[in-house]
């Protein structure tokens, strides 16, 4: 019974404080938010399956979280409402060439950020030539070049 | 693309919210509210023994209570406790080795070598087996037993 309650109880309390946590904390890790999610994984570990060290607890702990993961994503093809919840929605940082400062601040991005992903993705270098930036459901940020942007 | 601005805006508000719970959270966490810190921390007694123990426990968890025994006779001190705590706990060490352990259906009588005057300290560690509150009594023969009651979180 824990091996099934356990992993319900970890899958859901990760989600909530994940979701909590933002957008930013997954995307485009660094190395460094790579060894905090290593740790993260480490301290969950001990919780989800405690002093059962046996094999059908560890696949009996497997099975629910990956039961419960399908579960989820089923019901947010279903309602989309519930998919926004869980998983916010894409926001706009830059639009027509404008920063959106105060979408910016909220959400943890600054300059550099838009920049870097305009430089990785599209090889531009300045945000002149950029029309629109989008941090995405999963914390990578979209970039739309402006349309004058391969002369720039 | 969709985008809502009152989502978005009560999505920031819930984040921040859920910002000030985990930082209150880790507050809480560091003062033993979740035990094994100040808040957690208490200390009882009765006639004949001391004990030094943590409110707040978690299942599955090595915890510790420390007994400071009177010697009831020289020679001798001897430590009792109830069943309703050994039923519900796992006890893992007891230090020093008690001289003689005896089981009854009321719980557990823990004979202890006792050298010189002053009281003995005596280490129990155990891990909490059940949920929820966790009533227990310890005592020395012939006096009233202490009660304490610790909470046994998930």
């Amino acid at each position: 019974m824990h091996a099934v309650i356990r992993p319900f109880v970890i899958y859901f309390a990760l989600l909530v404080l994940f979701r909590i946590t933002g957008k930013r904390a997954l995307g485009d890790l660094t190395s460094f938010d790579f060894v905090v999610l290593l740790i993260v994984s480490e301290c969950v570990s001990a919780g989800l399956l405690a002093s059962d060290l046996s094999l059908t607890g560890a696949l009996l702990a497997v099975t629910t979280l990956l039961v419960l993961d399908l579960a989820l994503s089923l019901l947010k093809q279903r309602f989309k409402r519930l998919a926004r919840v869980l998983e916010d929605e894409p926001v706009h940082l830059m639009r027509r060439g404008k920063l959106l400062r105060e979408r910016m601040e909220k959400e943890r991005v600054d300059e550099e950020d838009i920049l870097e992903a305009a430089r990785t993705r599209h090889g531009l270098e300045r945000l002149e030539q950029v029309d629109s930036a989008v941090l995405e459901r999963h914390g990578i940020i979209s970039i739309i070049p402006a349309q004058n942007a391969a002369g720039g | 693309m969709a985008e809502s601005t009152v989502f978005m805006r009560r999505n920031w508000q819930v984040q921040r919210a859920g910002w000030a719970l985990m930082a209150l959270a880790v507050l809480l966490g560091l003062a033993g509210l979740f035990g094994r810190g100040p808040l957690s921390s208490r200390e009882a007694a009765a006639p004949g023994v001391t004990l030094r123990y943590q409110r707040v426990l978690r299942l599955e968890a090595t915890e510790s209570l420390e007994f400071v025994l009177d010697a009831r006779q020289a020679g001798e001190a001897v430590l009792e406790i109830d069943s309703g705590f050994v039923s519900r706990t796992e006890i893992e060490r007891i230090i020093p080795d008690p001289r003689e352990i005896s089981i009854s259906p009321a719980g557990q009588r823990l004979s202890f070598s006792a050298r010189g005057s002053g009281g003995l300290p005596v280490r129990l560690t155990f891990l909490p087996k059940r949920l929820g509150r966790l009533p227990a009594r310890f005592g020395t023969p012939g006096r009233a037993p202490l009660s304490v009651s610790f909470l046994v979180l998930p």
